[in-house]
């Protein structure tokens, strides 16, 4: 059997160069997986961290552009309540507060938002009644829209609520005056997406500890609402 | 028995130059992919802003519509840093809440000269026109409202 000098397999060199290319190919390829599920993580909290302030927004500017708002036809109509009951946190805390409005001549409902912290972590939360009073001191049961201690959104850091008079003037209790309802909330992200620490320091309020040195995304979104039941023009 | 294995010379495998070479088209398609997760990043910012423009010039118009016997007090400009006006005037103490939140929203060093925020009033129909502009001038929101 006689075979041509020109038969050639790979060298060791060559089959060594292909390993060392092949590693490198992977490499990339691993980092440019990671890249793309830190920066899909990244998008991802930042997107419920947006969705988070702007439903809860949305939420309560309707409760509280409704509060105080009475049927014509309603059984309570002339009858005095207080449409917005709020707890001040003070320094440290999250504000509470409680909106009363009718959606018909017959459903009349006290609407509460607050902060929920349980041990999977802090949520808004929402109390929904329905009436049985005016000044919805006793319930009705839970009717088609009741809920109780309901869980709007994860990871909220703040809640703040602000009472201004026709002057301009703050008010420490919204119980008679109120012409504006600045809500400001903050929420911070599900997990610690930012690459360096950070240092922040939020303005929401009468807060004082709004800051931060961490590695979560936070954001702040703040509004004015005219509850235009309570002072007409 | 003998047989003989006739190979051509011109036969050749992939040389070390042709790998190469593919290596860095694949290195370029894989960066254009990576440039698709910087556009997603950035599209998402966006959309952070502009929902953050939506809710401010909601806070212009409600303030407006609550004060709506005054409107033509509520024209206004706002730039990056402004100061804070001194009237004692309903309008004036608002307009400097207005100028508080926009700073306190977008954070320190986050406005740029092209993020101008204007209410304009037209007296004759009682229209107010507000232009949020943030993002580096690039995200807008613009809000018409009638208040009588």
């Amino acid at each position: 059997m006689t075979t041509k000098k020109n038969i050639s397999a790979f060298t060791v060199v060559e089959v060594l160069i292909g390993f060392v290319v092949a590693t490198i190919m992977l490499l990339a390829l691993y980092s440019s997986y990671e890249v793309f599920s830190k920066s899909y993580i990244s998008i991802i909290d930042k997107i419920n961290v947006n969705k988070a302030l702007r439903i809860s927004m949305a939420t309560i500017v309707k409760d509280i552009r409704a509060a105080g708002y009475v049927d014509i036809n309603s059984i309570n109509y002339g009858k005095s309540f207080s449409a917005l009951s709020f707890v001040n946190g003070g320094a440290s805390t999250a504000d509470k507060i409680d909106i009363i409005y009718e959606n018909s001549s017959g459903e009349r409902v006290i609407v509460k938002y607050f902060l929920l912290t349980d041990s999977t972590g802090t949520y808004l939360g929402v109390t929904r009644r329905g009436c049985a009073n005016e000044t919805c001191t006793n319930f009705s049961g839970t009717g088609l829209f009741s809920f109780e201690n309901e869980k709007l959104f994860k990871n909220i850091e703040d809640l703040q609520f602000e009472f201004y008079d026709a002057s301009g003037n703050k008010l420490s209790s919204p119980t008679s005056g109120v012409k504006y309802v600045q809500i400001t909330l903050i929420y911070r992200s599900e997990n610690q997406i930012n690459k360096i620490i950070q240092s922040k320091t939020f303005v929401s309020g009468d807060r004082t500890n709004l800051s931060f040195n961490d590695l979560y995304y936070r954001d702040v979104l703040t509004t004015s609402i005219y509850p235009r039941n309570l002072i007409k023009n | 028995m003998s047989s003989q294995i006739k190979l051509n010379k011109k036969i050749k495998g992939i040389s070390l130059i042709e790998a190469l070479v593919s290596i860095v088209i694949v290195g370029v398609g894989i960066v254009s992919v990576l440039q698709l997760s910087l556009y997603a990043i950035i599209t998402t910012d966006n959309a952070i802003v502009k929902n953050k423009a939506n809710f401010l010039s909601e806070m212009m118009a409600e303030d407006i519509l609550a004060d709506r016997n005054n409107i033509a007090n509520y024209k206004s400009t706002f730039i990056c840093n402004q100061a804070q006006n001194s009237g004692t005037q309903l309008s004036d103490i608002i307009k400097n809440k207005w100028n508080t939140n926009f700073q306190n929203i977008l954070g320190s060093g986050k406005c740029s000269v092209n993020d101008v925020k204007t209410s304009t009033i037209s007296n004759s129909d009682s229209a107010v026109n507000i232009n949020v502009h943030l993002g580096e001038g690039k995200q807008k929101k613009y809000l018409g409202i009638k208040v009588k």
